[in-house]
Formats: structure tokens, C-alpha cells, sequence
């Protein structure tokens, strides 16, 4: 591999667009003029609520749904330019979880085999080096190999299915782990068992992760940077620390303050205003799309688009009004108790 | 003992719930005590299984046939509920306890309008006219913040977001302003803006009508904004139960503590390890004379194992279930 190769980001999303044929015509822009990059050993989170866009760029990324415009470069190799065979093999370095950790392995098939099929199917070792990989890989998201080699998904709990879908996914050593709400459905208590695993792939084998959800808290745990969508675009991306503590849209801003935090000291999240909920994607506001929810919006909000735009170290905004870096940011949910 | 205004709206005392099942009676609720007066908000934390809704449903009489009850008493407005027939229950359900259930799809019917299944539960509890109901809705809808109401009085649940649709079952159970709402994971739906105007919305409702609420949730996050006092439970048992800032700040049994250390907080750096509970769950069949969270405390002993803890009652109305109790 080159140099130039080399320090390219690891992954890079490029003026992204997906479209959605719909019914009668009609087409549904979930993702629109999105660019992003990931670089090696870095998680980047997408966060966003319903219909955002952040699922679609998954799909994208992992070539499960064409793309409409743009490019997704993973190691510099443009992912929609490869044929076949050469995507299948781009696949065994971008791996993915999802959000039912039941649903996501084959209820017919014993742990051992759905562990070692990636490497069967990647011929990759004897059978006896894919068995001790398995059990290698068991180990990482601490489980008991002899305990559940010969056991089948059915006959654990949630989060030790989801412990499996990460050991399935890590196993063929990917570069990319693409997480969609990998910990949503899991209770409070085996969540923190998952994000612990996570952090600690992330340190053990340098794993990049794309991790998509709509938790906040959760974000904050796992990310080094962030990008906040809002409907099909993203309105502010940057670091965890520039986006938590230094939030510039009003959007990142309502977000952090709906969350509500366990602590009785925190005062309640007051409803964004009365101005309703999320539009439609299918007709989504002119000018910024986030404007007819906005509490600054002005006229030139509704004329013209926001482009996005570099306001600090790591740290970019796509607004037209951003919040000042200082003072301004001030948010009770995370300034209120750094003891 | 004082009676009428001391006395607490609802009263649940000793209640246990069993299922027979092959391997065994399961044993899903087990001296379960709480008491909540008018215009207070209880919290019911706790994670699946945990026994929250089988709790919900109880009061509700809304058990399957083959569960097997006993309580001392469940006491709603002074009367028995636990001895009361399914007939006697129907004008108590829906109008004077009222309930929002987590997906506001399952709640309403897909094949009517919002105003005819809004206008429905006023016309058999309170026998007002259909013109009436039909007023009484829009005038509900107005005060749940549905945007557009005559529109939406004539339009069918999936013409509806998710938000809009909660906010109709809202509208729903409080139409005959009920003593008691019962919302059971009620915005865990929603996504997070929509969740702080919906629970803002019950809040505001609740204050208006001097309703008392029990407010069923996974999320201490959500407890801790909407509640006076929560009630955490674990494998059927209410392990503790205390005023919501004395449970937060506070927490005495080791499951509270634990369940709060490892939730991930906004004030948190990244990539901080989150303190983990060891191993999960467990359903517990018969009577067990034991500790239920024995097995995954890290602060167990010998008696943990062979002893069933009492409720121990300190100062400030808390109580809480284990032998070897966080000392503040």
C-alpha cells in the first residue's frame, strides 16, 4: 500500500445522496450532500431522531442500498466502483451490528458454526486454527467458549446474542464496525456490559467504528467525534467534547437539553417549544431544514441553505446563526456537575 | 389510623402474583406494598422482567384467568379492588383508572377515526350524547397540543406520527379525568424531543386535575425529572422505595446503586468504563428464601443466600429490601 493510501482516512464519505423511490413516483431524499470521514481507530457517532438519515447512511456505506450521488471511499477504494467479487472482499473489512441481537443470528445454527462460517466462507485457516480463533474471539467479549460453542441463540439472553453479533462481526478482523443502534434495545445494566466491550475493542484491536444512534448518553460514551442529522443532513459535526460542551446549532442544543438525566439536581428538559414535531422528509422546510423548529430562525434562514462551515478546531456547523463557542453553550445537563 | 383525606388514593398491600407453569410456579410480583396519594407521581424503575407492568396490569385487573393473586388489600379510593368482580371493575378501568401503554399503535383501533374512538369511552363511562363527545374530543385534543384537531378528529391512527399518536392516547385516558393514570413506558416510543413534550404534557395535565400517576419507565433519567418517589424493582420484588432525590442521591440497596452507576452520563468523558452488574436476571419460580439479587451482589454474605430479607422502613418514608444496606 502506498503512502498516500495510508494516510488517507479510513473511511470517507463523500457528498453523499440517498434517494427512495416511494409509491406514485414519489421520491424521498433520506440523505442529502453528506460528507463525513472516519479515520483509523476513530468511532464516529451519527445521532439524530427518526427518519434523520442516519440509517440510510449506513446502508450506503455498506452497499446495501445503491446510492443516489456521491462517493464512499473505504481505505481510498471507491466501494460503488468495485464489482462483485471485489466488493465481497471489501465486505470481510466492513462489518456491522444491528439492533435486535435475536433477530440477528440463525436460530438454527449453533454458536460454533455461526462464528466460524465468516471464516469458511473467507477460507480462512485449518479447521483447527478457525476453531481456537473462535474461542480467541469469545474470550474478547467475554464468553465462556466450552459454555456456549454448542448452544443455539435461543438460549440466551439478549445481550449475550448481542455479545455474539459483535464476536460474529469482529471476527474476520475488520477495519470498520458499523453499529446501528447496537445498544437500543437492551436494558440499562447488560448496555453497560456492551459499551464496556465496545470501548475496550476499540483499545485492544484499534477498531473504527460507525455508530449510529439516537442516544445521547450513549454517544457520549463510545464517540471521539460526532455528526448530528437532521433530516437527511447534518447540521454540526466535531468532537465529542466541541459537540457536547460547545454545541453550535440550536438543534445539537435542544437535543442535549431533551435528555433527561438521573439526577435530581438537573432540572427537567423543557420541551423544545410548542412548534410542533419533525417535518416530512417528503417535503422538507427551504433554506434550513431545521428553521421551522428553530427559536433564532430569521428570514434568510427560509431563502437560503446553510452550507457547513469550520468554527473551531475539529468542529463545524451548518447554520446561520451558530451558537457563540463560549458562554452561550451553557447546558445544564452537562455543565452542571463536572465534579 | 386516620381516614378519608390522610388516607393514600391507592393502597397496594402484600400483593403476590403467581403463574403456574410446567417448570414450577414463576413467581412474577412477591410482596409488593405501594401507596400513592392524589396529585403524586410514583416511579416504577426497573429493567424487562423486572415485574413493573405485571404490577400495572394487576391493579388494572388485567390479568390472564390462570394468574394466581393474593394481597392483603389493593385499596383505590377506599375500596377493595382485589375483591371486586370483572363486572365491577369496568366503570373503575378507563374512567376513574385510566392507562397509556408504551406503542400508541396497540392502543388504538387502525379501522376508526381519532374523534370516534376519543368520543367513545366518554359516551359509556360518562353517557354524555355523541354531539357532546364529539365537543368534549376536539376540546381534549386542543389540550394535548394536537396540532389541527378538526382535521385530526376525522383522520385514522396512521395518518398520525408516533408523537401525535401518544398525544391521542393521552386524550384518550384522560377523558373522563380519571384519579389515576397508569402510563407504562409511556414516551419510550418517542424520540428524545418528543419524549420531553410528551412528559411535559402528562406533568401539566396531571397538575390541572389533581391526578395521581404511576409512571412506569426503564429510564431513572425520566423518573428523576417526572416523579416525587420511585419504587425500584428487581425479579418481581420492590427492593427499595424512597423520595425520588433520596433514592438518587442516596440509594441504599445495592441493586439502586448499581443500576445508577451504569447508566452513561452526558457529564461523563468518553470512553469511560461504566460500572457493570455480573451476569443477569434470573426468573424466579416457587418461594426462593433468599436474597433475590444475591447472586450478582457484590456486597453479599452469608445470610444473602439462605435468608429472604425483610422490608426494613428508615426515616423519610423509604424502605428498602437487603442485609447488608449502603450506609450513607
Amino acid at each position: 500500500m502506498n503512502a498516500a493510501l495510508d494516510s488517507a482516512p479510513l473511511l470517507s464519505v463523500q457528498e453523499l445522496g440517498v434517494t427512495y423511490a416511494l409509491a406514485g413516483g414519489v421520491a424521498l431524499r433520506a440523505v442529502e450532500d453528506v460528507s463525513l470521514d472516519v479515520a483509523r481507530g476513530e468511532t464516529l457517532a451519527l445521532v439524530g431522531e427518526s427518519g434523520c438519515g442516519k440509517s440510510s447512511i449506513a446502508k450506503a456505506v455498506l452497499q446495501l442500498h445503491p446510492i443516489s450521488s456521491g462517493r464512499v471511499l473505504l481505505q481510498g477504494r471507491d466501494l460503488g466502483s468495485l464489482g462483485r467479487r471485489e466488493l465481497r472482499e471489501a465486505r470481510r473489512s466492513l462489518q456491522m451490528i444491528f439492533q435486535d441481537p435475536i433477530a440477528s443470528l440463525n436460530p438454527r445454527r449453533r454458536v460454533r458454526d455461526i462464528l466460524e462460517a465468516p471464516l469458511r466462507i473467507h477460507g480462512i485457516g485449518t479447521a483447527n486454527e478457525r476453531r481456537a480463533h473462535v474461542e480467541r474471539v469469545l474470550a474478547l467479549v467475554h464468553m465462556d467458549p466450552a459454555a456456549v460453542l454448542d448452544r443455539y441463540p435461543h438460549e440466551f439472553s439478549g445481550g449475550q446474542c448481542q455479545r455474539l453479533s459483535i464476536a460474529r462481526a469482529i471476527i474476520l478482523e475488520p477495519s470498520l464496525l458499523v453499529c446501528d443502534e447496537a445498544v437500543s434495545a437492551l436494558d440499562v445494566s447488560v448496555r453497560a456490559q456492551i459499551l464496556n466491550v465496545l470501548n475496550e475493542l476499540r483499545t485492544s484491536l484499534g477498531l473504527s467504528m460507525l455508530f449510529i444512534s439516537h442516544d445521547l448518553a450513549v454517544v457520549r460514551n463510545v464517540a471521539d467525534r460526532i455528526a448530528v442529522m437532521y433530516l437527511g443532513k447534518i447540521c454540526e459535526i466535531g468532537s465529542t467534547d466541541a459537540i457536547f460542551l460547545r454545541s453550535a446549532h440550536p438543534y445539537t442544543a435542544a437535543l442535549i437539553r431533551a435528555v433527561p438525566v438521573a439526577d435530581p439536581d438537573v432540572p427537567r428538559p423543557e420541551p423544545p417549544s410548542d412548534v410542533g414535531e419533525i417535518p416530512s422528509p417528503l417535503a422538507p422546510p427551504s433554506g434550513c431544514r431545521f428553521r421551522t423548529r428553530c427559536p433564532m430562525a430569521q428570514a434568510i434562514c427560509s431563502a437560503e441553505v446553510p452550507t457547513i462551515k469550520a468554527i473551531g478546531n475539529d468542529h463545524a456547523v451548518a447554520c446561520h446563526f451558530p451558537r457563540s463557542a463560549d458562554g452561550a453553550a451553557g447546558n445544564p445537563n452537562v455543565d452542571n456537575q463536572q465534579q | 389510623m386516620k381516614h378519608d383525606e390522610e388516607a393514600p388514593l391507592l393502597d397496594v398491600s402484600e400483593l403476590s402474583v403467581r403463574f403456574p407453569t410446567a417448570g414450577g410456579d414463576l413467581s412474577a410480583l412477591d410482596d409488593v406494598s405501594v401507596a400513592l396519594g392524589r396529585g403524586t407521581t410514583l416511579g416504577i424503575v426497573g429493567e424487562s422482567g423486572s415485574g413493573k407492568s405485571i404490577l400495572a396490569r394487576t391493579i388494572l385487573g388485567l390479568l390472564p384467568r390462570k394468574a394466581r393473586i393474593t394481597s392483603r388489600h389493593i385499596n383505590f379510593a377506599g375500596e377493595n379492588l382485589a375483591t371486586l368482580g370483572s363486572a365491577a371493575m369496568r366503570p373503575i378501568r378507563g374512567r376513574r383508572i385510566a392507562m397509556v401503554f408504551q406503542d400508541p399503535m396497540t392502543s388504538l383501533n387502525p379501522v376508526r377515526t381519532i374523534g370516534s374512538q376519543l368520543a367513545e369511552g366518554m359516551i359509556t363511562h360518562l353517557g354524555v350524547s355523541r354531539a357532546v363527545a364529539n365537543r368534549r374530543a376536539l376540546d381534549l385534543l386542543k389540550r394535548v397540543g394536537v396540532t389541527a384537531p378538526e382535521r385530526r378528529i376525522e383522520q385514522y391512527p396512521h395518518e398520525l406520527s408516533g408523537g401525535m399518536r401518544q398525544r391521542v392516547v393521552i386524550a384518550m385516558a384522560i377523558a373522563c379525568e380519571p384519579e389515576l393514570l397508569i402510563a407504562d413506558e409511556p414516551t419510550t416510543a418517542l424520540d428524545v424531543t418528543v419524549q420531553a413534550e410528551v412528559l411535559a404534557l402528562l406533568r401539566g395535565l396531571q397538575q390541572e386535575q389533581h391526578m395521581a400517576m404511576i409512571l412506569i419507565t426503564h429510564d431513572l433519567g425520566v423518573a428523576a425529572g417526572y416523579t416525587d418517589e420511585i419504587a425500584v424493582m428487581y425479579a418481581g420484588q420492590i427492593v427499595e422505595r424512597a423520595p425520588t432525590r433520596d433514592l438518587l442521591r442516596t440509594p441504599r440497596m445495592p441493586y439502586t446503586q448499581a443500576l445508577l452507576g451504569s447508566i452513561p452520563r452526558l457529564d461523563m468523558p468518553a470512553h469511560v468504563r461504566l460500572s457493570v452488574i455480573p451476569g443477569r436476571p434470573t426468573t424466579i419460580y416457587g418461594d426462593v428464601e433468599q436474597c433475590r439479587f444475591a447472586q450478582r451482589c457484590e456486597l453479599r454474605t452469608e445470610i444473602c443466600l439462605h435468608k429472604k430479607p425483610a422490608l426494613s422502613v428508615i426515616d423519610g418514608g423509604r424502605i428498602y429490601r437487603c442485609w447488608n444496606p449502603i450506609v450513607p
